[in-house]
């Protein structure tokens, strides 16, 4: 009886961990903190039980698509996991971070997921593909926004920034920078409500007269 | 001379008892705060069985939630060398840390867990995170293997 102790005890040590018996909840944590395109193109394929916590629209309450590095490359084809992503937060998504593939076409695809919970977005340096049109659809459709960062997006003009100012009163924190932006629109934006953002970052470098 | 610091005993699932001081415990673990808030803990004769935490592991829960209470006013650099030095562990140490840190319910603790074990599957391929993690039945099916193998091949 002893002997048989003192076997299984030096087995239990000196065996790997069972990874797979972590309980769902505790994956899922770790989980919530990778990049969507990690999780989309590697975690999701390590096992069937990872492939089922990956299904659980609490996952993709957050979608980050920034930062993507040596991965940012047209072979990911982003859009389109973007799009497999928001399928997946079944109207839960709270957060998404995009860095340089967002269009007009992808927030009208937002707005068409019924995505109401929609608090934060990020879409910086999507340079040519988002205009007023998609943003003034956006800020009309999700009034609860609380941050909105579209840093770089050179197609947004004083239109989109009116209806973001009148549309969006929750908004705290408010990222934008456009080299075209004219003294002028700077005037119509002194009678926009955005500026009672506490957070407001309007960065301009070249103010053309 | 000042009153003697409460302690408080934590029996491992060796039957290893550890004498910590009481509030180094309350101030990080949910689970042993509600013990010592709700009176089911007694001073004079109770320990507290944490039977699945074995000893080298609950020491280490001990030295982190000790340093933590000690040197919560250093600055945060020192503080995150300190806790990337305490997670220099191999893969069985980090999950039996895991799971203690879940069981005692010690939030900070857990996150800083949370974040290493992100920082071992970022940007690595599937097989690779199959041989991290010690995954050796996928559960998929062969076909399904293989189709994925065919459709992705290059994040294997």
């Amino acid at each position: 009886m002893a002997r048989w102790t003192i076997k299984r005890s030096r087995k239990r040590k000196t065996a790997g961990r069972n990874w797979l018996g972590l309980p769902n909840d505790l994956t899922l944590m770790i989980f919530s903190r990778l990049s969507t395109v990690d999780i989309l193109v590697s975690v999701q394929q390590v096992c069937r039980q990872w492939w089922s916590i990956c299904m659980d629209p609490l996952l993709w309450r957050t979608i980050n698509m920034c930062d993507l590095g040596i991965r940012n490359s047209v072979d990911y084809k982003l859009e389109k996991m973007c799009r497999r992503a928001i399928d997946r937060s079944c109207g839960q998504l709270e957060d998404i971070s995009i860095e340089y593939f967002g269009t007009d076409d992808l927030l009208k695809y937002i707005i068409d997921s019924g995505c109401y919970k929609l608090r934060r977005p990020r879409l910086v340096q999507c340079f040519y593909e988002i205009s007023d049109k998609g943003l003034c659809e956006m800020a009309e459709k999700f009034s609860l926004l609380e941050e909105l960062d579209i840093s770089l997006c050179p197609c947004v003009s004083s239109i989109a920034l009116e209806v973001i100012g009148r549309s969006c009163p929750l908004l705290k924190s408010f990222k934008f920078n456009n080299v075209t932006v004219t003294k002028k629109h700077l005037l119509l934006h002194k009678i926009c409500p955005i500026y009672a953002i506490s957070n407001l970052l309007i960065t301009i470098s070249t103010i053309v007269a | 001379m000042g009153s003697p610091v409460k302690k408080i005993m934590l029996c491992s699932s060796e039957k290893e008892i550890f004498s910590v001081e009481e509030q180094v415990m309350v101030q990080h673990s949910v689970i042993i705060n509600n013990m010592i808030e709700d009176g089911s803990y007694n001073h004079e004769e109770s320990k507290i069985p944490l039977d699945c935490v074995d000893s080298k592991t609950l020491k280490k829960v001990i030295d982190y939630c000790t340093h933590h209470t000690h040197h919560h006013n250093d600055n945060q650099e020192d503080l995150e060398a300190w806790d990337a030095q305490f997670l220099n562990v191999d893969s069985n140490g980090l999950y039996d840390l895991l799971m203690a840190a879940n069981y005692l319910e010690i939030r900070n603790l857990l996150d800083l867990i949370y974040g290493t074990i992100k920082n071992m599957i970022k940007g690595k391929k599937i097989d690779e995170i199959r041989r991290i993690f010690n995954i050796k039945d996928h559960g998929f099916t062969p076909e399904e293997e293989e189709q994925n193998r065919k459709e992705y091949p290059h994040f294997y």
